[in-house]
């Protein structure tokens, strides 16, 4: 049986919905030795700033129950970096390129877009939402002034295809959804991570020295696939589904709850082939369920 | 890359250490200072993998000696002969990176390891043996109890010390660096990190390398979560990865917590 899994994200054609997680796969070239990249629906890189960030003091990341809680700090090796040393490798995969990018100010989100307009990258995913870093992050995404002015400015020097993604610490998240339609992105991607906390008992102090970190993994699985669900009824826009995917079975979720594409995040760190492992189950599970256009499980949530 | 290796045993050697042997199938040699990230569980129970210095490599065969210390090396010790475990390896840099070949005309090697830390010194003993290097080697345990694989460690250069004195000298093995060290010594060291804050303040005008433990998230360089502070040429510092540019580093370059 011949079975279509393109799936179209803004001007982008992904010929599977599936995709790492900003931040669980550097810069892409880390898995190169795992798995054929050229398999993905596309690659997304870490966030990249204008000029490199240090990141958070260690400790940085603690197992939670079913999930990990983090506080990197967006460490990157910044926009121009990027573009030297890993770009050329990276376009040799003949795959879709999104870029996730962030800034402490409007003016270094535009700049790191204007970079990458130059270079020609395919996709940037805009990171309003990092819960990580002390400036930027939460301010921007619960301010609904500065996102305007933010896609506003940015579609001026990027003409292709803008996701924002979104956190789940504003509520709701499909205000925020519709703000970012409304302003002309092509596509929302939720959720990031959720706020959270762990405590070291003897010390009576937080585990991560930022205090306060993400968490991701199957542990959010549930929140995302409703918050995903509920922007889907709200935008017309394609929404990109991201929380707690380890199988197939969870990205069909997705894509039933209203997901056109999906992203894979901390359970790459458990197992580097999941990419890999989901594209090849969800085109078992069409063959098997007699669904020869992926398109047709997307938004089919009966209820 | 990822293995499905088999266990051949899974042995339990004093208290709380056990020693795992894996055969290796593939076609891929492990160097001593290089680690292994094993998948504990196939639920989402343990989520990430756990790090385990190699202990030895021989003839397709992968040894790792671990301290049940929590929930995940509970699990990992009650598997048994014949099962399977899942592992990412060989990863990190290597303590060869850091010997040049005109090292073994020398006889001064000098290998210091605390607690758990003689793990991955054992598989640089036993290369350097193989290699007819000479070396000093420096153990250093809490108890009698905790020193593991005596005799073994009696066929190199060994000197003993415990805590407690239960065992060989009493003390710190950090004191008897001091004794034998000379100008000319080679030194790698892997033990907790006051034994190698110890070893960097007696201010040695030696090449000290030293392994690194640190919080992994993934094990191959792309979580961010091991990072240490690494001095950089301006005075300032640069996170580098415990799992990539790492666990082996030049002492004197990293920064640490209590510095």
């Amino acid at each position: 049986m011949e079975i279509n899994t393109t799936v179209k994200i803004g001007k982008l054609i992904l010929k599977n919905p599936v995709m790492p997680a900003s931040g669980t796969f550097g810069y892409g070239l880390e898995y190169k030795n795992f798995f054929n990249l050229s398999e993905l629906g596309a690659i997304v890189t870490k966030g990249l700033s204008i000029i490199p960030v240090k990141g958070n003091k260690p400790q940085r990341l603690i197992e939670t129950s079913s999930g990990i809680l983090n506080s990197i700090g967006l460490q990157n090796i910044g926009v121009e970096n990027f573009i030297n040393e890993k770009l050329p490798e990276l376009k040799k995969y003949k795959i879709p390129i999104i870029v996730n990018i962030y800034g402490k100010t409007i003016d270094e989100y535009i700049r790191v877009a204007e970079r990458l307009s130059e270079v020609n990258i395919d996709a940037i995913e805009i990171n309003i939402s990092c819960p990580n870093v002390k400036k930027g992050g939460i301010q921007f995404a619960s301010d609904k002034k500065a996102i305007k002015k933010l896609l506003y400015n940015i579609k001026k020097i990027y003409t292709r295809t803008i996701i924002v993604k979104l956190s789940p610490n504003i509520n709701p998240v499909e205000d925020i959804a519709i703000l970012c339609e409304e302003y002309g992105a092509d596509s929302v991607s939720l959720i990031n991570t959720l706020q959270g906390l762990a405590i070291d008992i003897i010390k009576r102090r937080p585990v991560l020295s930022n205090i306060y970190g993400g968490l991701s993994g199957p542990a959010i699985k549930p929140i995302a696939l409703a918050m995903v669900h509920k922007v889907y009824k709200k935008v017309k826009i394609p929404v990109i589904g991201i929380g707690g995917i380890m199988t197939y079975k969870d990205a069909i979720e997705f894509l039933i709850a209203g997901a056109t594409a999906i992203q894979i995040g901390s359970a790459n760190f458990r197992d580097p082939l999941t990419c890999i492992k989901v594209i090849d189950g969800i085109k078992n599970f069409m063959k098997l369920n007699k669904i020869d256009d992926i398109n047709l499980l997307i938004g089919t949530l009966n209820y | 890359m990822i293995f499905d290796s088999k266990i051949i045993y899974n042995k339990k050697i004093s208290e709380n250490f056990y020693h795992l042997k894996l055969k290796i199938k593939k076609n891929l040699v492990p160097l001593p200072g290089q680690f292994v990230n094993i998948l504990i569980d196939d639920s989402c129970d343990i989520f990430l993998r756990r790090p385990f210095s190699i202990f030895n490599y021989e003839n397709e065969k992968l040894e790792i000696v671990y301290k049940v210390i929590g929930k995940a090396t509970k699990i990992l010790s009650s598997k048994k002969k014949g099962e399977t475990i899942n592992f990412l390896g060989f990863l990190g840099n290597s303590y060869l990176d850091f010997i040049s070949n005109n090292d073994n005309t020398s006889n001064d090697i000098i290998l210091l390891g605390g607690g758990t830390g003689i793990a991955s010194l054992n598989f640089l003993c036993q290369w350097l043996k193989n290699k007819k290097y000479k070396f000093t080697l420096l153990y250093g345990a809490k108890t009698k109890k905790e020193i593991f694989f005596l005799k073994n460690f009696k066929k190199f250069n060994t000197i003993f010390t415990t805590d407690d004195g239960s065992y060989g000298n009493k003390g710190f093995i950090t004191h008897y660096l001091e004794k034998i060290v000379n100008n000319n010594s080679l030194i790698f060291a892997c033990g907790p990190e006051p034994m190698l804050l110890t070893i960097k303040n007696l201010e040695l005008k030696n090449k000290i390398y030293a392994s690194f433990e640190s919080y992994m998230g993934c094990g191959f360089g792309v979580c961010l979560s091991c990072v240490i502070k690494v001095k950089t040429d301006n005075n300032g510092f640069e996170y580098k990865r415990v799992c990539k540019e790492g666990p082996v580093f030049d002492l004197n370059s990293v920064i640490l917590e209590k510095d």
